[in-house]
């Protein structure tokens, strides 16, 4: 569903952020990328929804070359950065009714939208408020909303489980396991270890630009001594 | 005072963004393109400022022979107070209640009074912007042809530095008392549209006062004022400042700078000022902590969705349309953004009237003149588009977003979609001129034909204005503001398209002068070039924004 080809990116010319990476998200994937700050996880991500244009390396998504035909490929994901910051003079169901037009959503699919994630995210009597009213939770809410609205095949997360509160942030693992129960992927980063490991059918640490481990919870393990996710992470991206 | 001038230092830094700058000089990032950007800018805006001091020597040529040429002071220190407190209100509004920063600094060991100095006090830097460039040639122009002594040079730095101190702080105290009576009530964004509306009614009246005031009071006959103005050269100063003596105490300190009547005047105006700049941030200061801590901003409840509500939200539109709602909403829901768009309109419907109140001028009058040229339609029309122009709607389309850029990055929109989108709020403001301009047609006695004319080439010199202006907020959007009064007002591309608007309809009355004046082509035909030159110019700067457009945000 994600594939990610040599990509790199360098701010600096003395400096590469993120340094030719490769890896790859199947259908029906939970797959975590994890990474100490400054790692270019974000930079990463921000390279994979179209934020960012790479120095080299190609993006597809289902298929669709992100850089060559953009438009396309962008309505097969979603994206929820780390931070919720969207237009804050609207109210939730305006920014609803947003994202659904920018998707092409049906009007048949858009009240069962409001009406499973709105109590989902038991944000149902706060729709009709502007965003800059709400609670820094609830920004994160609604976007995700915003996100799962055309119900995209790839859902890109950047630390989807701050700010929320632990019953949303259970409703939103459930959810992320049944859309891969349904064949869909999600991508996502987090500093949550336990999260990652519990989740995640692949994990991938990023350390300096550069991929220094990718694969299953027991692929990591493997010549580790470690049992850990979190001791692994702190082996491998420990400086020498 | 500590703990203020600390917070001065940090406002000061972030708002004229030293620090990044020195850290992009450091890291040579781009800088000196940058600084010689900012270099040509300046140099660009020479030949306008030049036109500015010719105006104020103007009017110094024919107020000097009637030896009213202090009114020139009198006026130039109101007319920028006017303007201050016009445009101050909503920007110290914005320094207080929509900047990031204000409740993580309640939260910090500093007195509320010390963060209302050192927030009153970085406006007042940042209205120096404004009255320096404004006041600095006038000072300049009345010392050459009166009396350029040392005194006078001191006199008038001194009144120039603390010219912007009264305006701010009442516009400080004024907003802080609002949103204190009426926290809980309404939510400060209406807090703010109704204390604008007070405002500019307000100034809009004391404009009117003024006015009339100089032109001479009521009951006396034409002999007396005649004698009045022979025998006191401060009568017509005294009538424009007669509501705002401050400003007459500067004139008359800069009038008599060496004598003991000027230093007197001097003083009263410092410290008056000054008297006025703590009175308002201590009174202020009390409003603030109340309002902050009362924490009534905007937490009402929701009301549920209605029918209604669920039947406009399962309506499907086209992602223009969509982008189009999202902007127009943003716009007309944050006041600054609204009234440095939409606003403009009203106040010069307004400043108009009262100019023609003032001037004693009825519409056959005005017929006559709107008669006198054949190309009257064709300046009205430019008019128009300068004013839809100097809105800088566009300008800041992208820059508005903020930190909610990336919406625009990730979602499937075209171009195409983004530019009409994102125009059309540009656009709806030009209906409201066309609307003005057709009733002002009407009213002076023009047809259909005329309101055609003048809507059509509206309509085509606005096209390439706001595109172009569109196509240089997606070249260099200013995304990181912590205040949306930033996002407008301190955004270098409003300028620059301000500027390149004055150039585009200037460049269409030169060829319009050339060709119809001097080599006396017909009307319609050079109507008719103009109107090619725009839609050519409008289609190159479309196909361009669309390419850089796909360059920058779908890659």
């Amino acid at each position: 569903m994600i594939q990610v080809e040599n990509l790199t990116k360098a701010y600096e010319k003395s400096h590469k952020a993120v340094d030719n990476i490769t890896f790859e998200v199947n259908k029906g994937e939970i797959f975590g990328f994890i990474g100490p700050n400054g790692a270019g996880k974000t930079t990463t991500i921000k390279m994979i929804t179209g934020i960012l244009k790479p120095d080299a390396g190609n993006v597809h998504i289902c298929g669709v070359d992100l850089y060559h035909s953009p438009i396309e490929a962008k309505t097969h994901f979603a994206y929820v950065p780390d931070s919720p910051d969207i237009y804050k003079s609207l109210k939730g169901i305006e920014y609803l009714k947003f994202m659904a037009d920018i998707y092409r959503v049906e009007s048949s699919e858009r009240n069962l939208c409001i009406e499973k994630y709105g109590k989902m995210f038991e944000l149902e009597d706060a729709l009709n408020a502007p965003i800059m009213s709400y609670s820094h939770g609830m920004q994160q809410k609604i976007v995700l909303m915003g996100a799962l609205i055309h119900d995209p095949e790839v859902l890109i997360l950047d630390e989807p489980m701050v700010g929320l509160d632990p019953q949303s942030a259970y409703n939103l693992k459930q959810l992320m396991r049944q859309r891969c129960e349904e064949g869909k992927s999600v991508f996502f980063s987090t500093h949550v270890l336990e999260v990652a490991e519990k989740f995640c059918n692949r994990i991938a640490i990023i350390k300096k630009g550069n991929i220094i481990a990718q694969g299953t919870l027991d692929a990591l393990r493997n010549g580790q001594k470690s049992e850990s996710l979190e001791e692994i992470f702190l082996e491998l991206t420990q400086d020498e | 005072m500590n703990n203020t001038m600390k917070l001065l230092q940090v406002y000061i830094r972030s708002t004229f963004g030293l620090s990044v700058w020195k850290y992009r000089i450091h890291e040579k990032k781009g800088s000196k393109l940058k600084t010689m950007l900012y270099v040509l800018l300046g140099l660009c805006l020479i030949p306008n400022y030049y036109v500015f001091c010719k105006g104020i020597q103007f009017v110094y040529n024919i107020t000097s022979p009637i030896n009213q040429q202090s009114i020139l002071l009198s006026f130039g220190i109101v007319g920028i107070i006017l303007v201050l407190l016009i445009f101050g209100v909503m920007y110290v509004f914005s320094a207080f209640f929509s900047a990031d920063d204000t409740e993580l600094l309640m939260s910090y060991p500093v007195k509320p009074r010390s963060i209302v100095y050192a927030k009153t006090l970085n406006i007042v830097l940042i209205e120096y912007l404004f009255v320096i460039p404004l006041f600095l040639p006038l000072l300049i122009q009345f010392g050459i042809n009166e009396q350029f002594s040392l005194m006078y040079i001191v006199n008038g730095l001194i009144i120039m530095l603390l010219l912007p101190v009264v305006p701010v702080a009442v516009c400080t105290m004024i907003s802080l008392f609002f949103t204190r009576v009426f926290a809980g009530k309404l939510n400060k964004e209406k807090v703010q549209t109704i204390l604008m509306c007070l405002i500019l009614v307000g100034c809009l009246g004391l404009n009117y006062f003024i006015s009339n005031s100089a032109q001479g009071s009521a009951g006396i006959n034409e002999m007396e004022w005649m004698q009045n103005m022979v025998e006191n050269n401060l009568f017509l100063a005294e009538g424009a400042s007669a509501a705002y003596p401050i400003g007459l105490w500067a004139t008359r300190a800069l009038l008599n700078p060496a004598t003991l009547n000027g230093l007197v005047n001097l003083l009263l105006f410092m410290g008056i000022s000054v008297l006025i700049l703590v009175c308002c941030v201590e009174v202020g200061s009390y409003f603030f902590t109340e309002a902050v801590l009362s924490g009534k901003g905007n937490n009402k409840r929701a009301k549920k969705l209605s029918v209604n509500d669920r039947r406009s939200f399962n309506r499907l539109a086209k992602p223009y349309l969509s982008v189009f709602q999202a902007d127009l909403k943003t716009i007309l829901r944050t006041p600054i953004y609204a009234f440095n768009t939409y606003g403009i309109v009203p106040i010069l419907l307004i400043c108009g009237g009262i100019s023609m109140a003032s001037m004693q001028m009825n519409f056959a009058q005005l017929e006559l003149l709107y008669r006198r040229f054949v190309f009257s339609d064709a300046a009205l029309a430019c008019t128009g588009a300068l004013i839809g122009g100097m809105a800088g709607i566009t300008a800041t389309a992208f820059s508005r977003e903020g930190t909610s850029y990336w919406l625009s990055q990730t979602i499937p929109a075209t171009g195409r979609d983004q530019l009409l989108g994102k125009s059309l709020s540009a656009y709806l403001l030009i209906g409201f001129i066309a609307i003005t301009l057709s009733a002002m047609i009407l009213l002076v006695g023009g047809s259909l034909y005329n309101i055609v004319i003048v809507n059509l080439l509206l309509l085509l010199i606005s096209f390439p204005i706001i595109t172009g202006q569109l196509l240089l907020d997606l070249y260099h959007p200013w995304l990181s503001w912590d205040d949306p009064a930033k996002a407008v007002k301190q955004n270098i591309n409003v300028i620059i398209g301000m500027l390149a608007t004055m150039v585009f309809i200037m460049l269409l009355c030169g060829i319009f002068y050339l060709l119809y004046l001097k080599l006396q082509w017909s009307y319609l035909a050079v109507l008719g070039l103009i109107a090619v030159i725009c839609i050519g110019c409008g289609v190159l700067l479309y196909q361009w924004f669309c390419k850089v457009y796909n360059q920058r945000l779908l890659h």
